[in-house]
């Protein structure tokens, strides 16, 4: 009895079940009439009811008369969506739903772009790509900065001058080190053309303008750091090829992806250089030869090792013209410099090792100068740092020694440099040991960004007791605009040159006011600062450095980065600088005072076809004290030059100079791949002025230019 | 009458089912199989598991399903490449197997937005050995075919997997990295709302956690890089690439 009660029970139960649920059975077609396999079928109010149509396309759907009010919905991919409402639906025949193919466009997805989040500094990020497809940089990350609104250049080398300072007061650091120098043949006039560094080994590198981090120390103007690759874009060898240089890279990445090991070499040549470019008259000769080493390993999660070697002998031989000598200077530099970065911990909290070497030997000979240089230098610091979600800490202690040593003939007289003119013997070693400290912090607030910094030595010695501090607020209107304020005091010591064979300790005010403008089509940036650096260059006599020079630099800079279409970019940019120097009681223009430094650049990229790069510089000529007349003085077979009334009274011609770069990539066979490029320099080979020369009475005048129009070109070859 | 009382629960457990699924193909959860057939394979440290699956699909002789066939033989073959290249280190093998797929899809007639979204996530995949200038070169394919999915289709979630993704990667000096984050959200949101399927795709929810993580990561905004990982752990606590992150950001 029990049981018949029981399947009574069940049946009833079945029963009342399928009086609430329908079947619902149909075919999803095409416009063509064939069955859609695999298309989706659901109740647009209960997904959970669904089906999936079979290989002819057919379905069946249990609907519950609960859910007679609701629409089926057939969705299938490249097919426009259909609904039917259940309520027209005759639930005894099967039904038929046609799709038809969609034909979507694009323009109706609209992203915004990101929010300038978290840079509580003014920082501007070049990756690799930048450097390479950057229209003036000739592949060279140091190179690269110079298109940037910050940068203040005006000597076409590599040397970063940044807002109007001086590149002696700016710091290039990688993995954490600060690296002396960054500059090939940076001898006595600065030639270096192009940074010791390899963009190939580069991940990216950020450009501070003004008010850098204190995290790093001896910067009393802009910053550039510099962070190396982690792996190796590809296993085996590479070749380059180029007009001036030949080059090997061999590269792995370990098993377990965990690392790599780079080593490459690169040995430069003038000969042909020099032949394709017959308008480079002031150079005879140049020669490099380096060698790189580089290790990365990760070996767990919070531990890694990066380690960068890098050797290098250069030479060159210029022909130089200073006051009315006109003659060779020849220059070779033996180096070799390691940085090491040692990291534990997590991106929340982590510890930091980093170590640097630097040695160096130099030579420079030119009329009556001769000076042999020998330098060391180490550099290690230990850095620990915090990352909450609403604040960041980092503190840190650091230690330079360095020993510079001078064993040098230098002229008598600033004015009389050529091989016959009196000179003097000067042996000068300066040794330092620089002890520094600092404390950083930032925090977010809604939606602002604080930060501060402090930075602080340990004299030894006769050392002078200094007190680095920054502060800067950021604050998000929302996803597009942004304003910055930025103000500090800041320290570092000059490295020695040949103009100031002394460790000064030089002073920066900063304070500067930043607005910036991002979208998915454009950036914008618009910017006011003023520095005041005091212990300066003094221009009265570039022979002598006096205790207290004070250069004040007010300045403007405005810039606009735009995309066109897909494949093109247009930037422009425009700095305005009023840099005035008080020395004793003169008070005079300094020589890059500029109303304005305007600086287009255009980039093109297509896939298959090509890259293309355009940049237009122009800003009027630099200023100078031109030497006006000249006396005699008896024993001496130079004359003394008498230089015209007002210092920097006299001005050199505007200067504009268009130049392109253009790179083309052609397959080889399955991955490997050869790159051509080419850079004309100064495509419209226009004479700027950078010096002028005198005849030996200073009667007349000429001028030296920068470089005139020059062709280079190269391949990389992935073997 | 014991038998009578077990032919009965059988028979009204027969009628209580309610069949959704009207079809008997190979291709039924084929995703799931591929991907536990590679899991299978790392396992094992054998190529079989995965090859028997790849058989199973190319099994699927309906001219109907000749398009699904093709577009999971593609995503057998990146999981096989997958294997090759970090299982066995067969970093050649991994390469060739590549550019299988991505010929494969790219010789079906009349692609879909989830061809082109699968194309465009094998070529992201195989730039991982293309070096330099190169990238520009095969990155801009990827680009193409990412574009070209979320035109077919507005709605597919993994267009905008593999846009963000791509935009992630993309050279700042071309306009890139800005959109990633947007992307990448959208995609989450549209996983989110889709209807299970389980012959069409349904992959890279785990991965959209995981890209738009190091969105944030990259940008320093650690708190917001954290809400998105506790989100992507709830809905998938085992996941390999959301637990490494999540020892990288200390949680």
């Amino acid at each position: 009895m029990k049981t018949i009660i029981n399947i009574c029970l069940l049946l009833l139960v079945n029963l009342q079940i399928f009086c609430q649920v329908t079947e619902i059975k149909g075919t999803v077609l095409d416009d063509q009439g064939n069955g859609l396999f695999a298309a989706t079928v659901f109740l647009k109010n209960h997904k959970i009811i669904y089906s999936i149509t079979g290989e002819e396309g057919g379905f069946v759907l249990s609907v519950n008369e609960s859910q007679s009010s609701d629409t089926i919905e057939v969705r299938y991919v490249g097919y426009d969506t259909q609904t039917l409402a259940l309520s027209s639906i005759n639930f005894d025949s099967p039904i038929e739903i046609t799709l038809g193919q969609n034909n979507n466009t694009m323009s109706e997805i609209v992203i915004s772009a990101k929010a300038p989040v978290a840079e509580d500094f003014s920082v501007k990020k070049l990756d690799q790509m930048d450097i390479y497809f950057n229209p003036i940089a000739k592949g060279d990350p140091l190179n690269a900065i110079q298109i940037l609104p910050a940068s203040t250049n005006t000597d076409e080398s590599a040397s970063p001058s940044l807002r109007g300072s001086a590149p002696n007061r700016s710091i290039v650091v990688v993995e954490g080190v600060p690296v002396r120098n960054p500059v090939r043949y940076n001898q006595l006039d600065g030639v270096g053309s192009f940074s010791i560094f390899n963009t190939d080994q580069l991940k990216n590198q950020w450009v501070y303008a003004s008010n850098p981090p204190l995290i790093y120390g001896n910067s009393s103007a802009g910053l550039i750091e510099i962070n190396l690759i982690e792996s190796a874009q590809n296993n085996g060898l590479d070749l380059s090829i180029g007009l001036a240089q030949l080059g090997a890279k061999w590269s792995q990445n370990f098993k377990d992806n965990t690392g790599y090991i780079s080593v490459y070499g690169n040995k430069g040549i003038s000969v042909l250089y020099k032949a394709l470019n017959p308008s480079i008259t002031n150079l005879n000769d140049f020669g490099t030869t380096d060698l790189g080493f580089r290790f990365f390993k990760r070996f767990n999660e919070k531990l890694s090792l990066s380690l960068f070697n890098f050797g290098s002998l250069e030479n060159y031989d210029v022909s130089l013209n200073l006051f009315t000598h006109k003659g060779d200077a020849t220059a070779n530099q033996k180096r070799n410099f390691t940085v090491m970065k040692l990291k534990y911990g997590t991106n929340v909290q982590n510890i930091t090792l980093n170590f640097g070497s630097d040695f160096s030997n130099s030579h420079f000979s030119y009329g009556n100068i001769d000076t042999e240089s020998n330098r060391k230098e180490s550099y290690t610091a230990l850095n620990y740092r915090y990352n909450h979600s609403n604040f960041v800490i980092q503190t840190g202690i650091n230690h330079i020694y360095s020993n510079d040593d001078f064993v040098e003939q230098i002229p008598q007289y600033y004015f009389a440099v050529s091989p016959n003119s009196p000179s003097l013997q000067s042996d000068t070693t300066l040794v330092q040991h620089d002890i520094q400290t600092y404390l950083y912090a930032k925090f977010y607030f809604y939606n602002f960004v604080f930060s501060g910094g402090l930075r602080t030595n340990v004299p030894s010695g006769s050392q002078e007791f200094f007190f680095s501090y920054q502060s800067s607020t950021r604050y998000n209107f929302d996803n597009h605009h942004s304003l910055l304020l930025s103000s500090g005091v800041y320290h570092n010591y000059n490295y020695p040159t040949h103009r100031a064979r002394s460790l000064d300790l030089l002073k920066s005010n900063h304070l500067s006011l930043e607005y910036q403008y991002n979208s998915a089509e454009l950036d914008g940036t618009f910017a006011i600062f003023s520095k005041k650096e005091e212990c300066a260059e003094s221009m009265i006599n570039p022979f002598i450095s006096p205790d207290a020079v004070v250069r004040n630099i007010k300045g403007a800079e405005f810039s606009v980065s735009k995309k066109i279409g897909k494949r093109m970019i247009l930037d422009l940019a425009n700095t305005v600088l009023d840099i005035d120097i008080e020395e004793d009681e003169f008070e005079y223009e300094a020589a890059n005072d500029m109303n304005y430094f305007l600086k287009i650049g255009l980039t093109f990229y297509h896939n298959d076809l090509f890259s293309f790069g355009l940049s237009y510089v122009s800003r009027p000529g630099l200023k100078y004290t031109s030497i006006s007349d000249s006396r005699n003085i008896d024993g001496l077979d130079a004359r003394v030059p008498i230089f015209e009334e007002g210092i920097n009274g006299s001005i050199y011609n505007h200067y504009h100079n268009v130049s392109m770069t253009f790179n083309k990539l052609i397959k080889l066979k399955k991955d490997k791949n050869l790159i051509l490029y080419l850079v004309i320099n100064n495509i419209l080979n226009r004479s700027n002025q950078q010096n002028a020369v005198y005849s030996t009475s200073y009667e007349t005048k000429t001028f030296d230019d920068y470089s005139k129009r020059f062709i280079y070109f190269g391949t990389l070859i992935n073997l | 009458m014991k038998n009578l009382q077990s032919v009965t629960i059988i028979v009204v457990l027969c009628f209580a089912m309610v069949v959704k699924i009207n079809s008997q193909t190979s291709l039924l959860g084929i995703e799931t199989k591929v991907e536990e057939g590679m899991m299978s394979s790392f396992e094992c440290k054998s190529i079989i598991s995965l090859d028997t699956i790849m058989a199973l699909i190319e099994g699927v002789e309906n001219s109907n399903q000749t398009h699904w066939r093709e577009y999971w033989k593609a995503y057998g073959l990146y999981h096989k490449a997958i294997y090759y290249a970090y299982s066995e280190n067969e970093i050649e093998k991994a390469k060739d197997i590549t550019s299988s797929a991505i010929e494969l899809l790219e010789s079906i007639k009349n692609k879909n937005s989830e061809d082109y979204a699968l194309l465009a996530y094998i070529q992201s995949f195989s730039l991982q050995w293309v070096s330099g200038f190169s990238i520009i070169g095969a990155s801009g394919k990827a680009e193409d075919w990412a574009e070209k999915s979320l035109q077919l289709d507005p709605t597919n979630p993994r267009a905008y997997y593999v846009s963000g993704s791509y935009d992630y990667h993309k050279p700042s000096f071309v306009g890139g990295g800005k959109k990633a984050g947007e992307l990448l959200h959208k995609a989450i949101d549209l996983y989110k709302n889709s209807i299970p399927n389980p012959i069409l795709p349904s992959w890279g929810m785990d991965g959209s956690f995981a890209k738009l993580i190091q969105v944030y990561m990259r940008d320093e905004d650690i708190e917001k890089a954290k809400q998105v990982l506790a989100h992507g752990l709830a809905v998938y606590p085992n996941d390999r690439d959301l637990l490494k992150l999540k020892e990288k950001l200390g949680t």
